[in-house]
């Protein structure tokens, strides 16, 4: 398998196809970033989309391509910003009446659904931290890269977001 | 199962069902189909376009100089086929003697204000001085900026911060090597050979009742920039950069204007207003040495020496430390507040800004004194090594 650096190089040097390769191996990720900044799927699509747009623009700025996963990561932190900011530019996710759109075209049993819904009323650190560690599957040091938080807080905020999802969840039920 | 590891199971089964769906990468394909393939600003890449990469690695007054040498030697060659290649390139290099100065303005589509560069050079075509007016859509972070370079230093004045740096700035020094030595006959040679392997596709125009300079067209990876030469100076006196999509429609991105008129005197100077923050990397002994340290070692060390010197309210050797910053702004910023102890000192890590700039975070837990009130507080300090260009292996604040 070729590494991401043999793969940035492959699209500078004009074989663009390989960017496909690039944006499946990080869209997870990138995924759990906008979702968890913006808290809706739909919007989250677009934010992962305008990433990598972003990202093929401006690879030929990326000065050390084994560093791709973490510089796309801080492209995908900034687009979720953005568009967080168009969409509900004072309510915070948690303080929102509504909980918001997170079904991906109601292919969710109920039960995920609501699990969802509720990993989506979590603080937005919680969010961001279990987002990344169970739907990106990055460990807690690839985590700490990403948001700029130590390992130890990212181990905390899991913990504590287990303890608020146990609650929620209870409440659901 | 425990409850925490019943929710840790069901988040993992949520996630491998939200992985399987909703991929975007036939959609981002599909979005990019159109974009031109990116420019590396490495130079091992350098030979696919050559203009690129100086615009890119060594900024874009690089660029200005390369464009002004490629388009006039292009104009010289395509232009006056009888002329012996020697001596067509002798009488280019000539024309650029003869100018002594050039003075460019990029207007970017839909900006208002533009980025001027001026130029003084001397006989041998080497830069002497160079200011660039950069405006705030350039920098939204620090907004415009005023630039003078001379003699390997440059001076930055940002208005909006209302400071004035003084660097041995590396990129500009690269760029006076790399403007001293661009050789118009191998970029020409370079150029001709992006043609012939059908990387660029040039067709020159000559002047008609409505346009009276020579036009240059060259056209590839999604790009066509359209140089126009003066037939009696053979100077550029404008360049339009396009973006062609996939049926052939060109946007207007930018362009160039050129003259070469002597400018005011006043150009090749900085003014700054009365209370300006002057810090002199220079000049300035900054940061602290690593000696035997390792790069944590010596992190930790500098966030831990700079604590002390706030303590000890030594502002002139915290700023030292603090990326030159003179004493009294340090008091300004630092004086809110009396440092009694350093709690605790975390690990030095990488995160995502030091990564990108590199050097480490350094977290600290500090008792500080407030309005009479002592509290515990953390900061978070940016450390790495070689901001001081004179002294590349110190370590400091910034």
């Amino acid at each position: 398998m070729q590494s991401d650096s043999e793969l940035v190089e492959r699209v500078l040097a004009g074989e663009k196809a390989d960017f496909a390769e690039l944006v499946r191996r990080h869209e997870q990720p990138v995924r759990a970033i906008a979702l968890s900044i913006v808290g809706n799927w739909h919007t989250g699509q677009d934010v992962v989309q305008e990433t990598f747009v972003k990202a093929y623009g401006r690879l030929g700025q990326l000065h050390d391509p084994s560093q791709f996963s973490s510089w796309v990561a801080v492209i995908a932190r900034h687009c979720a910003m953005d568009a967080a900011a168009k969409r509900r530019p004072s309510a915070p996710l948690e303080e929102a009446g509504n909980v918001p759109a997170v079904s991906n075209n109601g292919r969710l049993s109920s039960e995920k659904e609501e699990l969802l819904k509720a990993v989506m009323r979590l603080k937005e650190g919680e969010r961001e931290a279990v987002m990344l560690y169970y739907f990106s599957e990055l460990n807690m040091r690839e985590i700490a890269g990403v948001t700029g938080r130590s390992t130890g807080t990212i181990s905390k905020q899991i913990s504590r977001a287990h303890k608020r999802l146990r609650k929620m969840l209870k409440e659901y039920e | 199962m425990s409850d925490k590891n019943e929710i840790g199971s069901r988040l993992r089964a949520l996630g491998g069902e939200l992985r399987g769906q909703g991929s975007v990468v036939d959609d981002v394909m599909s979005r990019v189909k159109d974009m031109p393939v990116p420019m590396s600003s490495r130079p091992e890449q350098r030979d696919a376009v050559i203009w690129r990469f100086i615009m890119k690695r060594y900024g874009r007054i690089a660029a200005v100089a390369a464009v002004l040498v490629i388009a006039v030697v292009i104009g010289v060659k395509m232009i006056d086929k009888v002329t012996p290649a020697a001596y067509a390139l002798q009488q280019t290099i000539a024309a650029i003697r003869e100018v002594g100065f050039v003075h460019v303005m990029e207007w970017s589509a839909g900006q208002d204000e533009p980025l001027s560069i001026w130029i003084e050079y001397n006989e041998n075509t080497e830069p002497l001085t160079i200011r660039m007016s950069l405006p705030a859509w350039k920098s939204p972070e620090d907004g415009a900026k005023e630039v003078l370079w001379q003699d390997n230093v440059a001076q930055v004045y940002v208005p909006k911060k209302n400071v004035l740096l003084t660097v041995a700035e590396k990129r500009l020094r690269e760029f006076r090597k790399l403007a001293s030595s661009l050789d118009a006959g191998e970029l020409f040679k370079k150029m001709a050979t992006l043609e012939n392997i059908g990387q660029r596709k040039v067709e020159v125009t000559m002047p008609t009742g409505d346009q009276d300079k020579i036009v240059i067209a060259s056209t590839g990876n999604g790009l066509t920039k359209k140089f126009y030469v003066d037939p009696g100076t053979r100077l550029l006196a404008r360049m339009e950069t396009y973006r062609v999509d996939a049926d052939n429609n060109e946007t207007l991105e930018a362009t160039m204007d050129f003259d070469y008129v002597r400018p005011e005197a006043d150009v090749f100077a900085i003014q700054v207003p009365e209370g300006t923050t002057e810090i002199d990397m220079v000049n300035t002994i900054i940061g602290i040495p690593q000696g035997e340290m390792t790069d944590e070692q010596a992190a930790k060390e500098t966030v831990r020496q700079f604590w002390q010197a706030l303590i000890e309210q030594d502002y002139q050797k915290a700023g030292a430390i603090f990326s030159g910053v003179p004493a009294d702004k340090m008091q300004e910023i630092f004086g809110k507040f009396k440092v009694i102890r350093v709690v605790s000192t975390d690990e030095p890590i990488v995160d995502a800004v030091s990564k990108t700039t590199g050097g480490y975070r350094v977290k600290c837990v500090l008792q500080i004194e407030m309005n009479g009130r002592t509290t515990q507080q953390e900061f978070g300090l940016l450390v790495r090594k070689g901001g001081s260009e004179m002294l590349p292996d110190n370590w400091m604040i910034y």
